[in-house]
This record gives C-alpha cells, structure tokens and sequence, in this order.
C-alpha cells in the first residue's frame, strides 16, 4: 500500500495548532478527534489535518477460528450506498481478499462475521434483529462506516439491537482500513 | 420525446401536493393530485408505490430480500411464478429508507447531509444543492466552478456506469472480464482519492466554490487511459455469446416516462444535459447516444458508449479550465428563496427542488431517477425468467439509498 493510495481524508484528522475547527459531527474534543464519529468531511482543514494512516479499527474482540477461512456477509441497515461499495471492493483484484480466506456468503446463517453498514433504518431493525440470532457461533459483529457506529450526521446507530465487536471508522472507511480491521479482528497481524 | 401529460414526479409545496408533469426545460406544476392519478403507471413511476401482483392456485410468492448476498443494498422484492417465468414483480424499496431530515437543517449541514444521500452520486446530489442556492442568491455562473462541476460528475457517471457493466458480467459468470472492470473502477477510484482527497467526492463541493482545493491538471489523461482499457474489455466482452444471450432481450420496456440509459435505449433522446441541467454542456461536445431494442444489452451499449462521451467531455472541460474557486466559509445567513434545479446522473434526469428561509432549509425535495428505473425494472422483468432477475435489476444501475427522499 502506497501513502498516496489512501484517501487523506478517511484517516485521523490531527491537530495542527492553527486556527479554530468547528466540526458538523461533534467527532473534535479539544485537540482530539473522535474516530467513531468523524464523517470525514474535511471541514476541519486547517486545523486539523488528516494522518493518512489506514490502520483505524478498533477492535474489542477477536476470533482466532476464522483465521484460515473468513466468511462474511454484509448488511445494509440504512447507507448511503458508498460504504457497501467499499466493502464489495475488497473482492477486486488490488485487495483480492479471497488470497486471505475471506470470502462473501450469502445468508447469514453462513457466516462468521456480519459486516453492518449504515444507520438503523427503521424498516431494518427487525431484519437486523433476526441475521444477528441467525449467525453461528463462533461470531463477529462488525459496524462499519461513521453510521453503524455512532450514527454519523445521519440517524441512530445499530448499538440499539447489537453492540459491535470491531468498530470501522471512515465515511465510508476505505477497502485497506477494512481489510485491516478483518485481519486484526481473527488475531493476524494487519 | 417526453410528452407533458406524462408526470414525472410529485411535489409538496403549501401543504397541497402537485404534479410534475414535464420532461424538459423547467418543470412546472399542474393541478394538485385526485385519485383520479393514483392507478397510472407513471404515478406510480414517481412516487415509488406498486401493487403489481398474481394469483392463482399455482401462482408462487417468493420473496428475496430485504437483506440477502446477492443485493448490495437492502431491497425487498415479491416475485410471483409459476416457478419459471416471473408473472409479476412488486418491489418494497422503503426498509431501508433512513428518513434523511434535511429540512431545518443549516445550508453547509444540508450539503454534507445531501453528499450522503446516495453517496456514489454524491457530487450530482450536491452539485444541484450547491447550483440551487447560488441561483437563489443572485451568483453569476462562473465559468471554472462549472467546469469543475462536470468533471466530478462525469468521473462520477463513468464510475457508476463501469459499475452496472462488471455487475452484468458477473452475472454472466464472466469472471475475468468482472474483475479487469472492478480492477478498473478501482483505479478511477484511487484517482479520485488522490486528486480530490476522497473516493466519492464527500467534502469537495461548496457553496460558491469547492470547498477545498483539488488538482484537475492532467485528469483527463488519466481517464483517458482508463476508458481506453475499458474499450479493450468491452471488445472481449461483446465478443462473449453467454455475455450477450443473458442481457438481449432482458427486461425490454419502452415508455414515455422513462429518463436516462434507459429511455435512450428506448429510443428516447432525452438527457438533461442537453437541456434544463443546472450545469451548461452546451460547449462541451455532448453527444447524446440511444439505440431502440430498450433490453438490458441496449442499456449496457448506452452506458458504454457514454464512458467514451465522458472521457471526451472531461479532457474538454480540462482544456478550458483556468482557476477553481476555493470557497472557504461564506456566510449563508439571511438567505430566501425557492427554485428548482435538474441534472442528469448516471441513471438519468432527478430533479431538487429546494426552498429556503432565513439561510436555512425549509425544504427539500428529489425526485430521484431510481425511482423511475425500480419501475422499468417492475414492469420490464415481467414475463422474463427467474435466471434474468440479476440482469434486468443490474442492467437499470438502481441505487435504493436515492429512492428514500428526504424530509
Ligand atoms: S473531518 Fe469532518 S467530521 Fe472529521 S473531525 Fe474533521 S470536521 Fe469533524
Ligand atoms: S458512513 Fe458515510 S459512507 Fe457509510 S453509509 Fe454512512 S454516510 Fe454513507
């Protein structure tokens, strides 16, 4: 992964110490920025500016069972479209994700890990409801992008039916912070 | 040709709702609406409600979706069948509807809220809010911004039409040509990353100028490469008897309310950027393509063709782009105003109109071009097979975020 392959603005935004930032998702505490929150809009320019480092994810537990094969299903609560797409990239050929184990399923009584993106739509809280009881265990919650997470400028986040195991920030996070965060959340090394 | 008789969307303005019944230049509202229009066609076209169904003793119900792995966004879908041929279709786009409340909203809120909207057609979305409000404050056009504009939203259509051509692939089992296009898309992503500091153009645009700074110098080489690569692809891929046997005669329909790759694979040259866009095209080159088999492979030669049109208009709009405005933060209080604005995305003719108080939103409405296409979806796939459901519903490029609306 080269530096400049990575979009600036899905990293950290870091205090510069010039001038004042008002920040439209609350994400900035002093000279800090609440990743989870953060819809990396840029318009705390120039006060902060972003580190350009993918490695954002944080991850509250992991699984180690899923280290040789990976399934994971994507859930669509209520995005704007973008995150889904990023997370769909990492089947292209630059992030080839399958070289890894990790592939798409189709149901979530087949998966390892739901991969959640979007606020909780509120037509989506019951379908959320049932594809977390369908997961098998051992099982990985992920909440993907600013929405899942904490909302965002958008909606209310998916912590109301299930509390994630592994947090992705970004608007949308982008494929490496994603993959990044798949890889940590089964004990690999990013 | 669009006929004014044909409604297109449906406004709410003064507590009453009106019709929108025109294709071209600036629409205009008719009557508030009866019953009367509540079983047509394309009613149902604008406001996104179908209650197509089949009965029978042997007529089957099956339903996929909201939430499944061959959906990219949720969308519920009621398929009746004998078990082979698809009677009748009737789609429940709503469950993931977020209820996205713009109105109340301050104007820079309204933007990043509207960037988010449907984020793969971000910058159309808020190039129409941004064209919006500087109608309203009385801002001549400047020349650079426009020029910006159209290259963010011809990058934009190239992605997304690029997209729907590596979905039909897929579907087509054709699993090298699928990944040379994502392998593609991904770096006309990566280029907009590196020039724009975002994959899907969020922060960049602002109320009279960008909101920070982007580098367009050599963009349209860069896209250029990249459309040449796609012609390369898109030779094999036409050259493929399984490609072309799954999308001809795919989901066909014809209908005088049908907007963008759709309608013009149906022989209607329609396209907003010919006429009644909130950004001039008119020296830019555009060519308008359409063809008349109006099935999935007539769609897919329509997007095709509007890649190269693309990658022409974006080394055009290069050539003549001297400096782009950087806006900062301008004040946006005191603002009134009400006017509607239209621009052409990768799915066709939407329509915003926006109405503002004291610099703050009143009110926003879309009339989104999904909504028009999840309705040639519904009455096309009609009579095809069950097997034909991926290419019929790719083929049309639905984004479901865009069918919500806003509040
Ligand atoms: S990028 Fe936007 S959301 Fe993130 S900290 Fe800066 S102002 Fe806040
Ligand atoms: S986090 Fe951002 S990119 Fe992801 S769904 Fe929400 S608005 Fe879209």
């Amino acid at each position: 992964m080269a530096a400049e392959e990575v979009p600036l603005w899905t990293t950290t935004p870091v205090s510069t110490g010039i001038g004042e930032a008002q920040c439209p998702a609350n994400a900035i505490k002093g000279t800090a920025v609440e990743i989870g929150r953060c819809i990396s809009c840029g318009y705390c320019s120039p006060a902060f500016q972003p580190d350009g480092d993918p490695r954002t994810s944080i991850i509250r537990s992991t699984e180690k069972a899923f280290r040789k094969s990976f399934h994971i299903y994507l859930f669509d609560a209520g995005s704007c479209g973008s995150c889904n797409l990023e997370i769909k990239a990492l089947g292209n050929p630059y992030y080839d994700m399958s070289r890894l184990g990790i592939s798409f399923c189709a149901t979530p009584k087949h998966a390892d890990a739901l991969i959640v993106v979007g606020v909780l739509a509120d037509g989506m809280s019951a379908p959320l409801k049932k594809a977390v009881e369908a997961l098998p265990s051992p099982r990985l919650v992920f909440a993907v992008g600013a929405c899942a997470i904490s909302g965002g400028i958008i909606g209310k986040s998916i912590s109301g039916i299930v509390e994630a195991d592994v947090v992705v920030p970004g608007c949308p996070p982008n494929p490496f912070t994603i993959l990044d965060a798949l890889q940590k959340s089964r004990g690999d090394r990013s | 040709m669009v006929g004014e008789d044909v409604i297109t969307g449906v406004l709410e303005s003064g507590g009453a709702e009106y019709e929108i019944a025109s294709g071209f230049g600036v629409p205009f509202w008719k009557k508030a609406i009866g019953r009367d229009i509540e079983g047509r066609e394309d009613f149902k076209a604008c406001v996104g409600r179908f209650d197509e169904k089949a009965e029978g003793a042997d007529v089957l119900n099956f339903t996929y979706g909201p939430s499944t792995g061959g959906l990219t966004e949720s969308c519920k879908f009621n398929i009746y069948t004998y078990g082979e041929r698809i009677l009748s279709l009737r789609p429940e786009p709503a469950y993931k509807d977020r209820k996205l409340q713009v109105s109340g909203s301050g104007l820079e809120m309204a933007n990043l809220k509207i960037e988010r909207y449907c984020g793969p057609l971000s910058p159309f979305y808020s190039g129409m809010l941004t064209a919006a409000v500087e109608a309203i404050m009385g801002n001549g056009e400047n020349n650079d911004l426009r020029l910006a504009r159209v290259i963010m939203n011809e990058v934009s259509r190239i992605s997304d039409h690029m997209h729907v051509i590596a979905k039909l692939a897929e579907g087509a089992s054709q699993n090298v040509a699928y990944n040379l296009l994502f392998a593609l898309r991904e770096r006309l992503l990566r280029l907009v990353s590196k020039r724009f500091g975002h994959r899907y153009f969020f922060g960049i645009n602002g109320f009279g100028g960008l909101a920070r700074s982007a580098d367009f110098r050599g963009i349209s080489s860069e896209v250029g490469e990249i459309a040449d690569e796609f012609r390369q692809i898109w030779i094999r891929l036409e050259n493929s008897r399984i490609f072309i046997d799954r999308i001809q005669g795919t989901a066909t329909l014809k209908r005088p309310w049908m907007v963008g790759p759709a309608a013009r694979a149906a022989g209607l040259r329609t396209d907003t950027r010919t006429e009644g866009s909130c950004l001039r095209y008119d020296d830019l080159d555009l060519e308008v393509t359409s063809t008349t088999s109006a099935d999935t492979l007539a769609r897919a030669l329509v997007r095709k063709d509007e890649i190269f049109a693309s990658a022409r208009i974006i080394e055009k709009a290069e050539s003549m782009i001297r400096e782009v405005p950087v806006a900062g933060r301008m004040s946006l209080v005191g603002i009134n105003g009400e006017i509607s604005v239209r621009t052409e995305t990768p799915g066709g003719d939407s329509l915003m109109r926006v109405s503002l108080v004291n610099g703050v939103v009143r009110k926003i409405y879309i009339r989104p071009s999904s909504l028009q296409n999840l309705a040639v979806f519904t009455y096309g796939i009609k009579e095809n097979l069950l097997t034909d459901l991926t290419f019929g519903y790719e083929g049309l490029g639905i984004h479901v975020s865009e069918v919500g609306g806003v509040l």
